[in-house]
């Protein structure tokens, strides 16, 4: 039988696998950019080559066999200096990798070569997804599989063609492309390609089905691979910031974290997420002392639930957080104190109760997930234990041990560092770093504002009031050269613009200098309502610094903003009506990219054990809901009919029951006669020539039914002839047929009798 | 079914038969296939599946979602893979064309015609393995994409070694389609016996045998009194051919006549074979005396001399047709050494116009074909 359609030739089967390969093994490639590997040579020399050997694989061919013999004890060679000398195995790894994958992409492959290279693409594809969780995985993966599938398929295809022959395929090396893809679509059969299409889609279907329907237990509590690589770390939220590196984070416009509100109502019109307290001032910025440092203590180790500072009240809204790697800080961002953490996987994390604060024991190398249980959102904290020493110690021990004091204590034979004399108290008030000069310069301003006053509250205010008169906020500032020693108080001294951090350590130092407690805190302001996916989203330009000065009337740590406009509300109209939350709205194209992003990290990311519950929960109370509605209608239904019955009788009554009963019995009588009939014809004319005809089916089926019956004499010939019907129907042509219908209804009476 | 022709078969058709259709004896089945029947992971699969146990317990260990995606993916890919394989040999079927004769020591075609019943899906990547006897399977591959409503053809060249019943079958089919993750082996009992002529032999003509030329410009004669000019008309006979009838004189007649050739009548041959174990005490020579005879038969009917043939001391049976000496041949094929005869028993007497052409070994490794006790043709 002549083939209308043409096949690929085993040449071009194999140029279709060296295009297949060439591109996965660019496209896993290319996914180690999301990593914070330094692979950059490697990436840009397969960026570059790759898609030349592709282009043209003659090239591959002219690779001379030194190249081969060469190539993978060279690998090696440069695998083990990497490693002997970063020490760093999983980046080592993933150049290893690479390195080999560019190999097999510019080298001739075989079955054997192939599968090598897909198993490289997949431990890059893989690693990556693990490290950076990002929502891109997915395009990967699913790029990843297609492709694969394709040159598996391209392979058995190859090597079944090519079964019987003995000579090495030549000639396929000489592509031309454009005569490829035309055969390509030549020898395509729509139909086909669709159903393949439409078996790839059931594929990802059955992949939800799969990820949704695992059993999910934890064997461990640890991923091995998370503690082979290392982040770089972003010092604007580390113990140690100097001037201008949080500004440097507010630069970037991406997402921070994302949070989830069980209770969008009970979100505060203006939020301050904490990350660092930093309390000793050193001239060039603030650091967090060591006195603060040690009230961090381990509340738990590679544990999911990590319990706060009280206990979770009833209806308590939770927040649920998706804490990106970008942000580069071990410190989490909190609103201030809590009931319970709970955690997607398990992770040591240190907690100082004061503070508020929590730590992960290391900076987390991937999104982490974390509901927060009654969460305090207020301006103050309460901080009992801080107002006990302040209490009991006079105001000259108040001030604290300086750093100098501190290395003094860890000289040779003395008690370790931990010892109880050795503990240092935080530094609220330590101005250690200043000159006189300087801190009589601050005493000056502090009396130019009326003071101390009567408590930290009082004294951010008026503080805060100079310092905005004095200063504009902008991003672009000057600091004078004269005016003092130390930079900050040059710039109090002047009235340059500057930013959050120049105001939250001025007002430090000010409160300082009048013997009112102060701290730098550094994290997040802000935040915008996602109108599509209906959470936070807070950037990094969201960074900020602010001051926490201690208001000794309420025993409290008050928070106190400085900044110019930093405690501007959004407009009316830019905030979600229907008061469930007073966020500003953000409807852009930017917060749909970051709804799916966050949809990624709700559904896919976040799914445990007890979303499973929750999916199988719903399922059952959607059919119990669907049932109850079904028998709530028939109710319904029967209590009108009955209802209907009840009412008094009369002729048209009658005829109506009469009129709609005959309508039933004519329906059934038509569907047992015409109607099956009909279907089975308008099937048949449908099916056209096709073996597989309803008519010759049903045929089919009757000529079984009429051998299994039992004969009975006086029928056979009516049997008989019902068989010859049944026979032309099932074999003979179409324009032969007798009417299907009788001749169905004949095969059925003779297989009655 | 026609002659030298199998039934169509399918793989689940194939499997089917063999295990009924008892759920119980299909899940035993697949947990204890039958010999040769079997899913095994091909190095492609055995990796896939590696992956997988890597990745699974990863996931677990970790509980990181992003490996329980890639598990999930892997074994989806494991079920696709399945449900193409499912498609690739669904509504396929196929069956043996035997072609005839087979002669020990010759090379025979056997055919196996594929046909795909499905109506979008082409099928791919199939292979056959083919058995004749005792001889190793060999295998065929089918090269080319087998599109909806299409057939295929695929041929194999076998050699049978010996005379007898031969089995032609097919041994199993099997697949990598789609993706090479899985070898998928289907026994298959398809097949069919065949008999296996005695191997044709050179022969020496001797004596009376010299004279056994076909005439010229005569190759071969398929029926019996066509050779030679045309004599005469005469009388329908029982056994005449139908080709035979000269149609006008018969209407003319009345009555069937045919058409009477010159070669009519010329002295023909008995040509017996005695199975006579004590004739033929060398195994070996048994075999030569059953290759001369099916040889000589053949040359014989060629040549429009045979008469007759008879086995051991059985009547002779009349040989007009070629499927008649075909029959011989059957019998030949399956012929064994039979025991001793009395020694007063004797074979029935031939007509006056027919002589036999008896075999007799001939020293310890001859046979020679006698006729009246000289040596016609030895071998």
């Amino acid at each position: 039988m002549a083939n209308p359609r043409p096949q690929l030739s085993l040449s071009e089967l194999h140029q279709v696998r060296w295009l297949l390969g060439g591109l996965i093994g660019l496209v896993s490639a290319w996914t180690v950019f999301y990593l914070e590997v330094d692979a950059l040579l490697a990436l840009m020399l397969l960026t570059l080559g790759v898609p030349a050997f592709i282009w043209k694989p003659w090239l591959a061919k002219a690779l001379p066999p030194l190249f081969h013999r060469l190539a993978f004890p060279l690998i090696v060679t440069v695998f083990a200096a990497d490693l002997w000398a970063n020490r760093e195995p999983l980046p080592a790894m993933i150049r290893l990798s690479l390195m080999l994958l560019a190999y097999r992409c510019v080298s001739p492959r075989g079955r054997r070569e192939d599968l090598q290279l897909i198993l490289l693409a997949l431990f890059l594809v893989v690693v990556t997804g693990v490290f950076t969780v990002s929502p891109a995985f997915v395009v990967q993966i699913l790029f990843f599989t297609g492709a694969s599938l394709g040159l598996l398929l391209a392979v058995t295809l190859s090597d079944s063609r090519s079964a019987g022959a003995t000579t090495e395929v030549t000639g396929w090396e000489r592509v031309r492309w454009g005569d490829l893809f035309r055969r390509l679509r030549e020898v395509a059969d729509v139909r086909v390609v669709g159903l393949f299409g439409l078996l790839f889609t059931g594929v990802v279907g059955c992949s939800i089905l799969l990820f949704l329907a695992l059993p999910r237990f934890e064997l461990s509590n640890s991923l091995f691979l998370d503690r082979l690589i290392t982040r770089k770390s972003r010092s604007g939220f580390s113990d140690d910031v100097r001037f201008n590196e949080l500004v440097d984070i507010t630069n970037d416009n991406s997402m921070a974290f994302a949070v989830d509100v069980s209770d969008p109502s009970a979100v505060p019109a203006s939020l301050y997420w904490r990350m660092v307290v930093l309390d000793e001032y050193t001239g060039e910025g603030f650091r967090m002392s060591q006195g603060l440092r040690n009230s961090f203590s381990l509340s738990g180790d590679q544990a999911v639930v990590h319990a706060g500072q009280g206990r979770t009240p009833r209806n308590a809204t939770t927040w649920t957080i998706y804490f990106q790697p970008t942000v580069g800080s071990r410190y989490l961002p909190l609103l201030g104190g809590f009931s319970r953490m709970v955690f997607v996987e398990a992770q040591s994390l240190t907690q100082s109760r004061d503070l508020r604060l929590a730590a992960l024991q290391s900076q987390a190398s991937k999104m982490l997930a974390y509901r927060v249980d009654g969460m305090e959102a207020e301006s103050w904290l309460a901080d009992a234990s801080f107002a006990r020493e302040k209490r009991q110690l006079p105001a000259t021990q108040r001030r604290p041990r300086t750093q100098t004091d501190f290395e003094r204590g860890l000289e040779p034979g003395a008690a370790d560092e931990f010892s109880p004399e050795f503990i240092e108290d935080p530094t609220f008030l330590g101005l250690d770093s200043l000159k006189p000069t300087d801190r009589a310069r601050l005493d000056g301003w502090v009396a130019e504002f009326g003071g101390s006053g009567e408590g930290g509250a009082d004294f951010a205010r008026r503080a805060t009031a100079w310092l905005q008169g004095r200063h504009s906020y902008s991003m672009n500032y000057r600091i004078p050269s004269e005016g003092g020693e130390d930079v900050l108080v040059r710039w109090i001294g002047s009235t340059s613009p500057g930013h959050c951090e120049l105001f939250a350590g001025g007002l430090v130092l000010l409160a300082r200098a009048a013997g009112v407690p102060a701290r730098m805190v550094t994290g997040f302001h802000g935040g915008v309502w996602n109108a599509t996916s209906g959470n936070i989203t807070v950037k990094n330009s969201d960074a900020h610094a602010w001051v926490e000065i201690w208001d000794e009337p309420s025993k409290a740590w008050m928070r106190s903003d400085p900044t110019s406009g930093s405690g501007a509300t959004p407009p009316a109209d830019q905030v979600e009506s229907m008061g469930s939350t007073r966020l500003e709205l953000d409807k852009g194209w930017g917060a749909r990219m970051d709804s799916l992003r966050v949809f990624w990290y709700r559904r896919i990311v976040s799914f445990d054990q007890s979303s499973q519950v929750e999916i199988l929960k719903g399922a059952k109370d959607k059919l119990r809901g669907g049932l109850e509605q079904l028998r709530g209608q028939l109710e319904t239904g029967l209590r009108a009919a009955w209802a209907w019955v009840r009412q008094p009788w009369g002729i048209s009554r009658v005829a109506i029951l009469v009129l709609a009963g005959g309508g039933v019995v004519m329906l059934v009588l038509w569907w047992r006669r015409q109607g099956r009939t009909w279907l089975l014809s308008w099937r048949s004319r449908r099916a056209g020539t096709h073996r597989r005809d309803p008519v010759r089916r049903e045929a089919s089926l009757w000529l079984r039914k009429l051998a299994r019956a039992k004969p009975g004499e006086l029928q056979a010939a009516e049997r008989e002839a019902a068989r010859a019907e049944l026979l032309r129907l099932r074999y003979g042509a179409r324009e032969g047929w007798p009417a299907p219908g009788p001749v169905f209804s004949r095969a059925k009476r003779a297989c009655r009798e | 079914m026609g002659a030298g022709q199998t039934e169509w078969q399918g793989a689940w058709s194939a499997a089917k038969k063999r295990r009924g259709r008892r759920f119980r004896t299909l899940l035993w089945a697949l947990l204890f296939p039958p010999r040769g029947e079997r899913i095994a992971p091909t190095v492609t699969g055995v990796l896939l599946i590696t992956i997988s146990l890597g990745i699974g317990t990863a996931a677990y260990n970790t509980a990181s979602n992003i490996l329980f995606i890639t598990l999930s993916l892997l074994l989806s890919c494991l079920v696709l893979s399945g449900v193409l394989s499912w498609l690739n040999l669904r509504a396929v079927k196929w069956r043996l064309l035997l072609a005839g004769p087979w002669r020990a020591g010759q090379t025979e075609a056997v055919a196996l015609e594929l046909r795909n019943e499905k109506t979008v899906f082409p099928t791919y990547g199939l292979w056959f393995d083919l058995v004749a006897g005792d001889g190793a399977p060999e295998r065929r591959h089918l090269e080319t994409r087998l599109d909806p409503g299409e057939d295929s053809r695929m041929e194999w060249m076998l050699k049978a070694a010996r005379r007898g019943r031969m089995r032609v079958a097919l041994r199993s089919m099997g697949s990598l389609y789609p993706f090479g993750f899985l070898r998928k082996s289907v026994l298959s009992e398809l097949g069919a016996d065949v008999l296996v002529w005695p191997a044709a032999v050179e022969y020496r003509r001797e004596g009376e045998g010299t004279a056994w030329r076909a005439p010229r410009g005569q190759g071969q004669v398929n029926r019996a009194g066509q050779d030679g000019d045309l004599l005469a008309l005469r009388r329908y006979a029982r056994g005449d051919s139908p080709k035979r009838v000269h149609w006008k004189a018969s209407a003319r007649l009345r009555h069937l006549m045919v058409r009477q050739f010159s070669t009519e009548g010329v002295e023909g041959f008995v040509l017996r074979m005695d199975p006579d174990a004590s004739k033929w005490p060398r195994a070996e020579q048994f075999e030569l005396a059953l290759s001369l005879a099916a040889t000589l038969a053949e040359d014989l009917f060629r040549l429009d001399r045979l008469q007759a043939v008879a086995i051991g001391d059985e009547p002779a049976q009349t040989v007009r047709r070629r499927r008649e000496v075909e029959a011989f041949l059957d019998r030949l094929a399956l012929l064994e050494p039979a025991p001793p005869r009395r020694r007063d028993a004797s074979f029935p007497a031939a007509p006056a116009s027919r002589r036999v052409l008896t075999l007799e070994p001939q020293g310890p490794r001859g046979v020679a074909a006698m006729i009246d006790g000289k040596p016609a043709a030895t071998a």
